[in-house]
């Protein structure tokens, strides 16, 4: 045998060839029952008996006895706080081989790992539980593993959790660089891995991966039109937020007057309004300008946060007594609030900006009427009658119809941290309006202990809306 | 687990854990299979009782920041870290997230709620200022702490700067800590703030036959061969000499009967 595996070892060229040979001779000797578990342990990164338990199924080998025999394994290492790993070179043989010859079971065994992940996640465990599940869930069930990724990234990349997202990145680019990823799921890997070198300054980096999502999308509009909004984004945080201010100066104070004029200020108070506008703009070391991040154009991004600006001044203006013209109609929003993140509206919005370009605002397609904005000249700026409402009517229900999905943007984010169950709960209390004792009868528990959790779950979900930036206002209205 | 050779790179550990020691840092450096993590575990293995260790394996665990934080609390005692506890619940005041039983989380999750914003310079302060408030604690103490980081390379660019930057740079000012890292991918030893106080040494393999015969006779092993040591020398050069494979070989031979 030693003179064959030497021969053997000698007649192959490469060091991976070389590599299968000396595991296929490990996993040889091994009992057929402890072969079969590395196979299957060799799928997580890491596993414990918990993991061991999910992944082989119930009856045929107890977990605790198969961690001892993979314990003494020398490609199978301790990995302290987690458990046991098979080794890094050894596991991408294994993942390698199970891939082209036995792919049913790779799927099988990572269907388990990601319901097991999924569990533990739900359990309270680290928050990059999620990042394994979505790790096997990518390639178990590939369109659900993108919505899962995408979702996560999203709450995330919101929550400014780098840290979490670039681990959940990383491993799912293990799969990429595999070539076990189907579909656009490897682009979107790509345009989440590029956002975050972008708000972490690696712009380099971000807009290599970028046009690599560009030039790969192939057909996929939404990608390539998030990877375009993303270079936007990126170039804009490369610059000084007080030079794009000053080089907008211009249009800024005649967009401010334009809309001043429209809601009946008179020539004072639009002088005052344009001023206001600008140093508001200029206020908190250029922290509107700061909070763009590219979901438009900067032109688009600005006419929506100098409107806003105007609400607000308009308000003031009905609170200092001196309401003018048709202000009236305008200043019951009190609910506005200049700094809520304008530019990732869920909108879209076809037309000219500020700076004429063509843009597309968002991630719905609840488009905005045809001819918003479509000219650069003042006065066609704000579209005309439309719908029976006057222009200013409109952008109030616009504006209303923005925050209401904003609102829901956000509600789903802090949902989906919720367990499906207590989902179910919430859903049922607040969506369907069922009574604490019907909700207690469906669950099996008592209808006080409902009532308990309920309350728990909203004062959640009100601090978790209101952590993302959503008034108290507008969670008491929806809740 | 046996392990051939790499008698300076222990020695060189053993020195760098003495409490007179002015080299803090111990990087080794190694591609996959060359023996980091057994030669890790053999030295984290010798350590001497009065010292605490914190091992963090990069690869496969997900390991961010705050999980380096959570670690060090679960093995040295929450006690040990009031400061940062203190430090803690006042970030919590601002950005914690309370949702349903995710308040009752752990302690990784507490910290990573704490550090998280979308703001980079508020994000920066809330590092430093868990970073501050954690060497604080360490220096109050007056035992030492190893802090083992194996499988560098596996490091998420966030983690990695701040290894790189704040956390070794205090690493090298602070006597009662160390910190070896061990990856195929290491810090840069010629780090103008810390690399003064490292020492880094590569592993290139162990290609010496001599080196393993030991490991054989441990392992109750036989060599069928007429020759066992020029086999051996020939496994280890088809190998590269390295370790991983070569004790896969290795317990793959046939076990050596006892003698009558």
């Amino acid at each position: 045998m030693s003179r064959d595996l030497l021969a053997r070892l000698r007649e192959v060229e490469g060091a991976e060839e070389r590599e299968i040979i000396v595991l296929s001779l490990s996993l040889e000797r091994l009992d057929p029952r402890v072969r079969e578990a590395v196979l299957a342990v060799a799928v997580p990164h890491w596993f414990d008996q918990d993991l061991v338990s999910a992944l082989i199924p119930v009856g045929e080998i107890d977990a605790s006895w198969v961690i001892s025999q993979l314990a003494s394994l020398s490609f199978v290492e301790a990995i302290p706080a987690r458990g046991f790993g098979v080794h890094e070179r050894s596991r991408t043989l294994i993942l390698a081989d199970l891939w082209h010859t036995r792919r049913e079971l790779f799927l099988d065994i990572s269907r388990r790992a990601a319901a097991c992940f999924l569990r533990r996640a739900e359990d309270g465990e680290a928050q990059w539980m999620l990042s394994e599940a979505i790790y096997h869930l990518l390639v178990a069930d590939p369109p659900a593993g993108l919505a899962e990724l995408q979702t996560i990234s999203e709450m995330w990349y919101g929550e400014g959790a780098y840290n979490n997202l670039e681990t959940m990145l990383q491993l799912a680019h293990e799969h990429v660089n595999a070539g076990r990823l189907v579909g656009q799921a490897g682009g979107w890997v790509l345009y989440w891995e590029a956002l975050l070198d972008g708000r972490q300054s690696r712009f380099e980096s971000a807009e290599l991966k970028l046009r690599s999502v560009e030039e790969s999308a192939g057909n996929d509009e939404r990608l390539i039109s998030e990877a375009q909004s993303a270079r936007r984004y990126v170039e804009w945080l490369q610059r000084s937020p007080e030079q794009e201010f000053i080089s907008h100066l211009t249009p800024i104070e005649r967009m401010a007057k334009y809309i001043g004029r429209r809601r009946g200020l008179n020539a004072d108070q639009i002088e005052e309004c344009a001023s206001y506008v600008k140093k508001s703009l200029a206020e908190d070391d250029y922290h509107l300008f700061r909070d763009f991040r590219g979901y438009s154009s900067l032109g688009t991004y600005l006419h929506v946060v100098i409107d806003r600006l105007i609400n607000t001044y308009s308000a003031r203006l009905v609170q200092d007594g001196r309401p003018s013209g048709e202000e009236s109609t305008l200043v019951r929003d009190e609910t506005v609030h200049a700094r809520v993140a304008l530019d990732s509206l869920p909108v879209s919005i076809d037309g000219a900006n500020l700076d004429g370009s063509s843009v597309h605002v968002g991630r719905s397609d609840a488009a905005l009427p045809q001819g918003f904005g479509e000219k650069a000249g003042e006065e066609e700026l704000l579209p005309l009658v439309a719908n029976g409402l006057r222009p200013d009517e409109r952008l109030l229900e616009m504006e209303m119809q923005i925050q209401r999905e904003e609102i829901s943007r956000k509600l789903h984010i802090v949902m989906s941290r919720l367990s499906s169950a207590d989902r179910a709960i919430i859903s049922m209390r607040v969506l369907q309006g069922k009574s604490y004792k019907e909700i207690a009868t469906m669950v099996g528990v008592s209808a006080r202990r409902v009532r308990d959790r309920v309350g728990t779950l909203l004062t959640g979900i009100r601090s978790g809306l209101s952590a993302q930036g959503v008034t108290e206002t507008a969670v008491k209205e929806l809740f | 687990m046996p392990i051939a050779n790499f008698h300076s790179e222990y020695e060189a550990f053993q020195a760098f854990v003495h409490p007179e020691s002015s080299e803090r840092i111990l990087i080794f450096r190694g591609e996959s299979g060359s023996g980091k993590t057994t030669l890790v575990k053999r030295c984290l293995g010798a350590l001497p009782k009065s010292s605490h260790c914190v091992p963090i394996q990069l690869r496969a665990s997900a390991v961010t920041i705050a999980e380096v934080f959570s670690r060090s609390a679960t093995i040295l005692g929450q006690g040990r870290f009031s400061r940062f506890g203190k430090e803690l619940e006042a970030l919590q005041g601002s950005s914690e997230i309370r949702v349903a039983k995710n308040q009752l989380i752990g302690f990784n999750n507490r910290i990573t709620v704490a550090m998280q914003s979308e703001d980079t310079i508020e994000r920066e302060y809330r590092r430093s200022t868990l970073t501050d408030a954690w060497f604080d604690d360490i220096k109050a103490s007056s035992s030492q702490v190893l802090i083992a980081l194996d499988t560098y390379e596996h490091a998420t660019m966030e983690l990695r700067e701040w290894i790189e930057g704040p956390f070794l740079s205090r690493v090298a000012q602070v006597g009662q800590i160390r910190a070896l890292v061990a990856g195929q991918a290491v810090p840069d030893h010629n780090n103008i703030e810390w690399g003064g106080f490292s020492s880094s040494y590569s592993l290139l393999g162990v290609f010496r036959a001599e080196e393993w015969m030991p490991v054989v006779t441990q392992l109750s092993r036989r060599i069928p061969a007429a020759d066992p040591l020029s086999w051996l020398k020939g496994v280890c050069d088809a190998l590269g000499g390295r370790p991983k494979d070569i004790m896969q070989v290795i317990e793959g031979l046939p076990i050596l009967e006892a003698s009558r």
